[in-house]
């Protein structure tokens, strides 16, 4: 059977500071000087990623909640998870 | 929210970007702090909470704050009663506080029960003070030397001749910018300014026209576009009328790249007297001077890739000295700290 990835479950990885403030989520990696904001869809995601959605789950909802066909939200969630896993924000749960 | 355990950590607002790359070398070349950034002066934005909620959590021993800014208050009003204790590190010089008017800055600085730990990066500053004021210490600027970068281009090639004029639009006045101008525009061509900003202002503009100035500005850069830039630039100006270091031309040095400065230029200070002949102008109000300098190198482009490389030498053994003493200065600040 295809693996799609849709099952799978990321993590936010141990040594990234985030928290939630005002409705964006700030995050700071432990080799950059900058925070990183995140708000709309971004925010979205990474509230299922923190509560350990899988990304069909989170799919779902972002196409629910901000109205757009699945398969939008499936490039952009995919987009998201693929960006921050390459910066070291995120890794897939083992 | 993620772990955070540094004894050390620095902030510094977006503001002053002189201060900033100071205190990220720092945090590179010494691996004792940890700094920060802050976007701006306001003291209800968002990242200033993420900050303040990240000290209280990591309880470092020490904070300290680069230069000095009102939105430095909520973090002692708020933290204040904590164990963690503060200070400020000050990185113009004398000149540069009377030119800038940071005077009611560094009064603070100097005043304010709050601010344990006094540091300038100029070090007769330092001295000064000292004698006369509780916990100041000289902690001297570093530079990061990227292990990967060997640059081996020919300068003053067929490409033309490209002269870098960079510096911060709050800095005009003290880098010297209309000598430097005044300087190109006595010469004959040949060559062309590359500028991050300045034709930004209405009246430089006006200048660099009337001047009929040949010049590119890429405007304020991206440290990769800022990188990619200057290895196209064949020799830098930095004739300023007061440094405590001077980053602009410490960067170039780096990549081998010659730079005409000021006496008051520090970042020279370790140059042998021949590089100093060919590099230092000792009179930054004198265009003919400046202009003397650009000629030199204009006509003996070979010249530049081996004055190049000595420099680089230079500043290469000057900078194992500072890191040193910087690891020394954070080092007993973090054992002096009581958090």
């Amino acid at each position: 059977m295809k693996d799609d990835g849709l099952n799978r479950i990321y993590t936010i990885n141990d040594e990234i500071a985030h928290r939630e403030i005002e409705g964006q989520i700030l995050i700071l990696r432990p080799d950059d000087n900058f925070l990183y904001t995140l708000n709309g869809s971004g925010r979205y995601i990474w509230l299922g990623i923190a509560r350990k959605k899988k990304l069909s789950s989170i799919i779902r909802g972002v196409s629910k909640e901000f109205g757009i066909p699945e398969d939008s939200a499936r490039r952009d969630v995919m987009e998201f998870v693929r960006d921050l896993e390459a910066k070291g924000i995120l890794s897939e749960k083992g | 929210m993620g772990t955070n355990s540094e004894p050390l950590i620095t902030l510094c607002v977006s503001g002053f970007p002189g201060t900033n790359r100071s205190l990220m070398n720092l945090e590179k070349t010494t691996g004792l702090s940890r700094h920060f950034v802050l976007r701006g002066s306001d003291a209800k934005a968002i990242d200033v909470k993420f900050y303040l909620e990240y000290i209280k959590e990591g309880k470092p021993k020490c904070v300290l704050f680069g230069g000095w800014s009102p939105v430095y208050d909520i973090f002692l009003k708020t933290l204040g009663n904590k164990k963690t204790e503060f200070g400020v590190y000050w990185t113009s010089s004398p000149g540069q506080i009377d030119i800038s008017e940071e005077i009611k800055y560094m009064d603070f600085l100097l005043n304010s029960a709050k601010v344990k730990h006094r540091l300038f990066a100029h070090k007769e500053l330092a001295s000064a003070l000292s004698g006369c004021t509780r916990d100041v210490r000289h902690l001297p600027d570093t530079v990061l030397f990227p292990e990967d970068e060997v640059e081996k281009k020919q300068r003053g090639g067929n490409n033309g001749f490209v002269i870098s004029l960079f510096c911060s639009p709050f800095e005009y006045r003290r880098k010297n910018i209309l000598n430097s101008l005044l300087a190109l525009s006595m010469m004959k061509g040949g060559y062309i300014l590359y500028l991050n900003g300045l034709s930004g202002n209405e009246f430089y503009l006006d200048v660099l026209k009337a001047l009929k100035i040949r010049y590119a500005d890429f405007g304020w850069m991206s440290d990769e576009e800022y990188r990619r830039v200057l290895d196209e630039v064949d020799l830098g100006l930095q004739v300023s009328f007061a440094e405590t270091f001077n980053y602009v031309a410490a960067e170039h040095i780096v990549k081998r790249i010659p730079v005409i400065t000021s006496r008051m230029v520090p970042v020279m200070d370790c140059m042998p007297g021949d590089i100093r002949k060919r590099t230092v102008v000792d009179d930054p109000d004198s265009a003919c001077e400046i202009r003397g300098k650009i000629e030199y190198f204009i006509g003996n482009p070979s010249h530049l890739n081996p004055l190049g490389a000595r420099m680089y030498n230079c500043l290469m053994r000057e900078n194992e000295s500072r890191i040193k003493t910087a690891s020394e200065v954070l080092n007993s600040i973090i054992k002096r700290s009581k958090g």
